[in-house]
């Protein structure tokens, strides 16, 4: 981890690969509410953290082409949708942020200039705040030629506070993969952590899911069940004292 | 072995769906039911205490695991 520019970044939507459409990230902020709770007896302000909440907004490339950002997101789904942001690269290890949002908006501009640019927004909706952080646990989106496990991530050491991961699927050939997250105390013998509810089929889709207790120093991403080129990505967010909902 | 008739087996504490390994090496893999020997895992003791894997003799996971 080193101070770094905004280069080489990917983003994706729910299962869309839509990193060569967006050009800006115009404003990811995560935040909590204000309660004052300030008593007669003091001179100062007293402050509590209240409800937590979250919004992304982005600005893309007109790109109508199959698995492009028109497709990803012309349908303003009622249902979330899972969006990550890796801006801190695509190497495994590298940290990122992602969110089930609420897509609020679809905007389009058609500039004097003959550019076309559109823009989405996407704010909190499932009752935690949106744009958690997390590491990579694959080299950004990755391809498993069949079931296979991806090489490990050392977190330098375990946590008891649980954790969530984050997948995004994109696409198989055929058949049906099973993403599974799996921990270790040795890089040698590996324990199933979780396994993502969905599987991947003809329909890209994104999983936030979460897992309580003790997470081993390393892990890393193990594809099962027959199939064949499925292309994904999965990150890992360690559970931390503070967290709104703890994990333990 | 006379006193140790109670096998190891591979328990799920983290409710993996059926059909998914719950431990593995890089030329093994256990499920959830399976007969597993302290040597077969480096890492035997901390599995045991993180409930993937129950029975067998307390004496039996200080056995010095065989690597690989």
């Amino acid at each position: 981890m080193a101070k770094k520019s905004g280069l080489g970044q990917n983003f994706y939507a729910h299962g869309f690969d839509i990193s060569g459409d967006v050009g800006a990230v115009n404003n990811l902020t995560v935040s909590r509410a204000e309660l004052l709770v300030t008593g007669l007896d003091k001179s100062a302000v007293e402050r509590l953290a209240g409800m937590g909440d979250g919004t992304i907004d982005f600005t893309a490339f007109f790109n109508d082409a199959a698995g492009q950002e028109h497709l990803a997101l012309r349908g303003m789904p009622s249902t979330s949708a899972m969006w990550t942001w890796l801006m801190g690269g695509l190497v495994a290890g590298d940290a990122g942020m992602s969110g089930t949002v609420q897509q609020m908006n679809y905007a389009s501009t058609r500039g004097r200039d003959g550019s076309m640019e559109m823009g989405a927004t996407g704010s909190a909706r499932d009752g935690y705040p949106p744009f958690e952080d997390h590491v990579s646990l694959t080299a950004g989106k990755i391809t498993h030629a069949s079931a296979a496990s991806s090489a490990s991530v050392d977190n330098a050491a375990a946590t008891t506070l649980g954790g969530i991961g984050f997948l995004q699927f994109f696409s198989r050939a055929s058949g049906t993969p099973t993403f599974v997250i799996e921990h270790s105390t040795d890089n040698a013998v590996w324990a199933t952590l979780l396994t993502f509810t969905n599987t991947g089929g003809a329909t890209p889709f994104g999983e936030r899911k979460t897992v309580t207790g003790t997470v081993n120093r390393y892990l890393r991403v193990t594809t099962t069940g027959v199939f064949t080129t499925g292309v994904f990505w999965v990150g890992f967010r360690r559970g931390i004292a503070g967290d709104i909902t703890s994990l333990a | 072995m006379p006193g140790k008739s109670k096998a190891y087996r591979v328990a799920n504490p983290r409710g993996i769906p059926a059909g998914i390994r719950i431990l593995a090496t890089d030329d093994r893999e256990w499920f959830e039911g399976d007969e597993i020997a302290p040597k077969d895992l480096t890492a035997f003791k901390e599995m045991v205490a993180q409930g993937y894997i129950v029975g067998g003799d307390a004496d039996d996971a200080e056995e010095e695991p065989v690597d690989g």
